[in-house]
């Protein structure tokens, strides 16, 4: 049995109970069946409460910070793949601009080294910058609880390292 | 009769010195066994040597200690791509930088009292009760991306050094 199916049988033992069958269909939409891709099976599991990005690419869940800051990690809805490995990349961005970062804002980022994940230059279809910071995720080793503190982690590297980038020198 | 031979036994083996201990093997040191690959033992790495196609070598490093946040724990693998004197410009940054990964991503690496380059690292992040052949599988991936990477980035990286 391939690992990504393990996981599937984890987050699916997690997933709310199916409702009676007096639920509306709209309702009856929202809860986890085989068919649903792995990734949402876990993501339920998680607790979390998340959306999908407007380009439906990623799940999408929103953190409160100080200051009334918020924080939106991003979770790949399709996996990569690599030989047999499925891997969904979680992501934050911290920078963006007009223009590519100077050298010194990369050197502040890039060398940030963090225990896991990692810092990459993104520019999007409107030519607008970024600094992102992600991790991944791999199915089969990757659990409810860990896709959560992936996700937290994210958040937390990610806020950091947008207020430390964003500070003056 | 018997019993004296028992006795004598036991008496015997109660002298008998006291076997040296086992060396002890972290989690990642077992992996590494069972997975068949050869390694070094450096202060706070193993080393590991792929040979790739067209006769090219990569040096694969995995970190012994492990991180852990929460519920994650991984040891971290890499292997440097990238290696100069001078510092990165900012277009090789960006051009670098941009680049993603299936699995994965690059570290800079700026030069310190251990070592004195500029370096670029292909790394990953392994669990730590991964199995061996997975392992293997992706440590390989960290020894052909990272071989990939040098031949397309330049620099002087021997991929043999820390």
């Amino acid at each position: 049995m391939p690992a990504w199916m393990l996981a599937t049988g984890l987050a699916m033992a997690q997933a709310p109970a199916p409702p009676p069958s007096s639920t509306s269909s709209t309702s009856a939409q929202s809860i986890a069946t085989p068919t649903e891709p792995p990734m949402k099976l876990l993501l339920d599991g998680t607790t979390l409460r998340y959306g999908t990005s407007s380009s439906g690419l990623s799940y999408t869940v929103l953190f409160d910070h100080p200051n009334n800051r918020k924080r939106i990690i991003f979770i790949g809805v399709k996996p990569s793949t690599i030989e047999d490995l499925a891997v969904h990349t979680i992501y934050t961005t911290v920078w963006t601009g007009n223009e590519p970062p100077s050298q010194d804002v990369m050197k502040k980022a890039l060398l940030s080294t963090k225990k896991f994940g990692f810092f990459y230059l993104f520019q999007d279809a409107k030519s607008v910058w970024a600094i992102r910071f992600g991790a991944n995720a791999i199915m089969g080793p990757t659990k409810t609880e860990t896709l959560r503190d992936l996700i937290y982690f994210v958040n937390q590297v990610g806020e950091e390292s947008e207020l430390a980038l964003s500070a003056p020198k | 009769m018997p019993a004296l031979l028992l006795l004598a036994s036991a008496l015997w083996l109660s002298q008998a010195p006291p076997a040296a201990p086992a060396p002890v093997k972290d989690s990642t040191e077992i992996a590494l066994d069972a997975a068949g690959l050869t390694y070094t033992k450096l202060p706070g790495f193993y080393q590991l040597p792929f040979t790739l196609a067209e006769s090219r070598r990569q040096t694969v490093y995995v970190r012994r200690a492990a991180e852990a946040y929460k519920s994650v724990g991984i040891n971290e693998a890499f292997a440097i791509c990238y290696e100069s004197e001078s510092e990165p410009t900012a277009e090789m940054l960006q051009k670098t930088f941009l680049r993603r990964f299936t699995i994965g991503g690059l570290v800079l690496e700026a030069p310190s009292e251990t070592q004195p380059k500029w370096r670029i690292r292909y790394r990953l992040e392994i669990t730590t009760k991964e199995p061996p052949a997975r392992l293997k599988q992706m440590l390989s991936i960290v020894a052909s991306t990272s071989d990939t990477l040098e031949k397309e980035l330049g620099g002087s990286a021997a991929g043999d050094k820390l």
